[in-house]
């Protein structure tokens, strides 16, 4: 007899931002910005590696596709967050965005989560009307940086983002 | 070992970036420019910004402008500071100078964007230092024959090469590398290829400005060593002469 798996419990995927951040990077140059820019126009041009890098949304896509039975709250919740990582990329500094982690769990909850040598970084986001951020520090001496914080729909995901990316 | 250094280095553009863990707000960003050292060099400016769209049920979207810093540029263009909420950014454009003397210059507008921002200390969370060379093809020669990094194909169709390479390298503190080469074009040099060298450092004591500018000084063995470990006998004889 065969025991299925439960198709809830995805495995824990992640979600790295290096290619967006060396996207920015090239084209921040003054001189070769717009060779850089043929690259990324013209995906037909002939090249030993394809100037494909993806976008914020591309990533967003993704975690879409993967966590198919998410609620309107997760998925708009998601999308002001990725508004706010790309505010990050284009207004402050893209290489704020670090690697994280995302994983739907039994209880219909997605987790956005980021394990550091610093501690680990929670974002919560239930199938109704809660979103929880916390941090746990991993050492003793930095317990009073423990951190736990609730937000609604109409929460500042702004400052979410900032924290999401902070104790690196 | 001495380092090598070239009579005519094919180096086009320099760029020294230092990132911050704080977001300063734009209207503190304006106050930099301000400052009459920085005006009077600093004449031309590009505000940076960009749009977010939002749908809105019943309506037409709507469109915020977000201010996100500026380029500045002297007279000439051959150096430019960015100034973004979360990060510095110094550029040297189409003119060689000492390394040295550029992190000097790059250490004294950074203590000058700070006195702007009344000295709110900033924590700075990474550097980095990019070299941007362009090496001439001359005819009948390819990329393999100026650069290490091979990008030889078995096919018969011409490949316009594009190579992206990362890597950590083990200096104190850790980095990392990444290598940009790309075929390109400039005026007056011709068909050439890029040969783009970016090294970032981490920075875990960002509150100590003197320590923070003694890692950049040091970048300079690794970006150098990335350089002449990338090139070959044939471009360093080109631009040794």
């Amino acid at each position: 007899m065969y025991h299925f798996k439960n198709f809830n419990q995805i495995q824990p995927m992640n979600i790295s931002f290096d290619h967006v951040i060396r996207k920015e990077q090239a084209l921040q140059s003054n001189v070769f910005r717009d060779e850089y820019q043929k690259y990324l126009d013209d995906s037909s041009l002939y090249s030993f590696t394809t100037f494909q890098f993806d976008d914020i949304q591309g990533m967003l896509d993704s975690i879409l596709l993967k966590c198919k039975t998410l609620t309107s709250f997760q998925k708009d919740t998601l999308n002001k967050l990725f508004i706010q990582f790309d505010n990050i990329r284009q207004s402050i500094d893209p290489n704020r965005l670090k690697k994280f982690d995302f994983h739907f769990n039994n209880e219909d909850e997605l987790l956005l989560y980021r394990n550091t040598e610093n501690g680990l970084t929670n974002i919560i986001i239930d199938n109704e009307d809660l979103i929880s951020y916390s941090f746990i520090p991993k050492k003793d001496e930095n317990s009073n940086s423990r951190t736990l914080l609730f937000y609604d729909a109409e929460g500042d995901f702004e400052s979410l983002a900032y924290k999401f990316f902070a104790n690196n | 070992m001495q380092p090598i250094i070239l009579k005519n280095p094919p180096i086009k553009e320099i760029i020294f970036t230092v990132s911050f863990n704080e977001t300063l707000n734009v209207d503190v960003l304006g106050k930099f420019k301000n400052i009459p050292k920085i005006s009077s060099k600093f004449k031309k400016e590009r505000p940076r910004f960009h749009a977010n769209i939002t749908e809105r049920k019943g309506k037409n979207p709507h469109a915020d402008v977000l201010n996100e810093g500026y380029l500045l540029s002297d007279e000439p263009g051959t150096s430019l500071l960015q100034v973004l909420r979360g990060s510095f950014a110094f550029h040297k454009v189409k003119e060689y100078e000492e390394f040295d003397v550029l992190v000097k210059q790059l250490q004294d507008y950074w203590i000058d964007f700070l006195k702007s921002i009344d000295n709110k200390p900033l924590t700075i969370s990474e550097v980095s230092v990019r070299y941007l060379n362009f090496i001439r093809k001359d005819i009948d020669e390819s990329t393999n024959d100026l650069l290490n990094i091979k990008t030889e194909t078995p096919f018969s169709h011409p490949v316009k090469g594009f190579v992206n390479i990362s890597f950590p390298y083990a200096s104190i503190p850790p980095s990392d590398v990444n290598i940009t080469i790309a075929d390109g074009f400039i005026e007056g040099d011709g068909d050439g290829v890029i040969l783009d060298i970016n090294v970032r450092m981490p920075i875990s004591d960002g509150k100590n400005i003197t320590k923070t500018f003694q890692y950049i000084s040091e970048i300079r063995n690794i970006k150098n060593e990335i350089f002449f470990n990338c090139i070959t006998s044939k471009t360093l004889i080109k631009y040794n002469q």
